[in-house]
């Protein structure tokens, strides 16, 4: 099975963001976002915001997960690490995996969340960036 | 609406697209509000998007 998507585009710059479907396995409720696929993030990197909108409370997380960026900063990141589901659906195609997400509100303003290569890029069995043909794409075995 | 676009309309907040024609439903500084007003549009499950300030290229 597979997924493909066109690049956004600003300038000359060609950005692999793709909609996933992330759901609560508590409660069920669900929604979309949009995010980076990133394959130099090591995890998932979402908004905290959006463990908000489908029923996660954070602060019952006790649980913290630091990482960093390329920035020397000084400064440190930390999230609250999760288990939900994610899914990737195009037409009546869909693949679903349970998923670890980070959930945490230092994003970064310019940025965006992240699809990294734990519990994401290692659900597939290949992505491929296709910059002559603008487009990118997601490969499972089924 | 092209990305390009939706940082200059839209850039810092969140928005919810209708993942059927790509069409901002709502745009506000609370995801919660964004999502709330997209799902009295009637879509249920719209694409949360929090949209960059500006466009710088992304290094991460």
């Amino acid at each position: 099975m597979q997924f493909k998507y066109k690049f956004h585009q600003v300038n000359h710059d060609k950005i692999p963001l793709l909609d996933v479907q992330i759901t609560n396995k508590e409660t069920g409720q669900s929604t979309q976002y949009r995010a980076l696929l990133d394959s130099g993030a090591y995890a998932n990197i979402f908004h905290s915001d959006i463990a908000e909108i489908i029923g996660i409370d954070l602060e019952k997380i006790k649980g913290k997960q630091v990482f960093s960026g390329v920035e020397d900063s000084g400064r440190k990141l930390s999230g609250k690490p999760c288990f939900v589901e994610l899914m990737v659906k195009q037409g009546g195609k869909s693949h679903r995996f349970d998923a670890f997400v980070i959930f945490t509100d230092q994003v970064v303003d310019s940025g965006y969340g992240l699809l990294g290569r734990q519990f994401f890029f290692d659900r597939f069995d290949e992505i491929a960036f296709n910059f002559p043909d603008n487009s990118f794409c997601l490969r499972i075995e089924k | 609406m092209t990305l390009a676009n939706m940082i200059k309309k839209f850039g810092g907040e969140w928005v919810a697209i209708n993942p059927d024609d790509e069409k901002v439903l709502s745009n506000n500084k609370s995801a919660k509000k964004v999502f709330k007003e997209a799902q009295k549009k009637g879509i249920i499950a719209p694409i949360l998007f929090k949209v960059p300030t500006k466009y710088l290229p992304f290094i991460g």
